[in-house]
């Protein structure tokens, strides 16, 4: 299992934060349960694919639950916190195309 | 090969999204009067002219789909890389989330569409030029959802980032916590 930088601690999460999750089923609910004990005990198992996104200064990582839904924090910069900002349906069948397609409309360009 | 750049400029925000989000899905269907049944492009001319409807569709829909998305990415995209070094946003791109409702159930349209429009595909199989326009379409389909949903996910990114008003000392050290804080609340109604 790759061992990733730990979370220390979790952020209080914000109202908007709070609405999503009150969208996810029960299951979806038990599988972000599991991945936020992942993240703080820093062995985020590779199915998970863990990323960070360039933009926002790396801060900004995304795990996914399952097949069709995903979960981003955003790191504090300096004391090993991390806030949830969103969690939601991501397909994940669709993930790669739009990358695909940057490169293939530079190629032609 | 027409010149798909630069990306017109597109406010971002709630309504714009929503906007797209709900015209979108009238692109989802192919266009009416389309016949791609055997017995129609047994006729050689006929197998011309489909090609051309679908190139022509295939265009129309990347021009009204793809372009303003993309724009609208590069634009949420520039605006949260600026705003890092700040605290937050000055403003949300979508404060009551009904631009990001729209496009997942824009997304939901187009995936569905793509489901009926795949067993098509059999029937046409004997005419390789129509064949080769029409997995175009349905390449550029999957595209549209992609990039509908990575428009959603960057919007509920840059959204998601707290402001300063919603920073608290509350901590939680583990799953359970953070799952009861946020159950705590599950019987209050949605602000």
């Amino acid at each position: 299992m790759p061992a990733v930088p730990p979370i220390k601690e979790f952020r209080e999460p914000t109202p908007r934060f709070r609405k999503s999750y009150r969208k996810l089923n029960q299951e979806t609910r038990d599988e972000f349960e599991k991945v936020l004990n992942e993240l703080i005990a820093g062995e985020v198992p590779r199915g998970r694919r863990y990323k960070h996104l360039s933009s926002y200064g790396d801060q900004i990582g995304v795990v996914r639950l399952n097949r069709s839904y995903r979960f981003a924090f955003l790191k504090h910069p300096e004391d090993g916190t991390a806030w949830p900002i969103a969690i939601g349906p991501h397909d994940e069948v669709y993930e790669a195309l739009p990358r695909r397609d940057r490169r293939r409309d530079q190629r032609r360009s | 090969m027409r010149d798909r750049n630069p990306l017109p400029s597109i406010t971002v925000n709630g309504e714009n999204i929503r906007r797209f989000g709900n015209a979108a899905p009238a692109f989802a269907p192919l266009p009416q009067g389309l016949d791609l049944s055997p017995t129609t492009l047994v006729r050689n001319h006929m197998v011309a002219e489909t090609s051309r409807r679908l190139r022509e569709w295939h265009d129309a829909v990347y021009e009204a789909a793809i372009t303003p998305m993309r724009a609208l990415a590069e634009e949420v995209k520039a605006r949260l890389d600026a705003e890092s070094k700040d605290d937050a946003l000055d403003q949300p791109f979508d404060p009551d989330g009904i631009g990001a409702a729209s496009l997942e159930a824009a997304e939901d349209h187009f995936r569905t569409q793509l489901c009926k429009l795949q067993p098509m595909r059999n029937g046409i199989a004997h005419y390789p030029q129509v064949v080769a326009e029409f997995d175009r379409v349905l390449e550029l389909y999957a595209s549209v959802i992609a990039n509908m949903q990575e428009l959603r996910w960057s919007v509920l990114i840059a959204d998601g980032i707290p402001k300063p008003s919603d920073i608290s000392d509350r901590r939680f050290a583990n799953g359970a916590d953070l799952i009861a804080a946020l159950e705590e609340d599950d019987d209050k109604p949605s602000s």
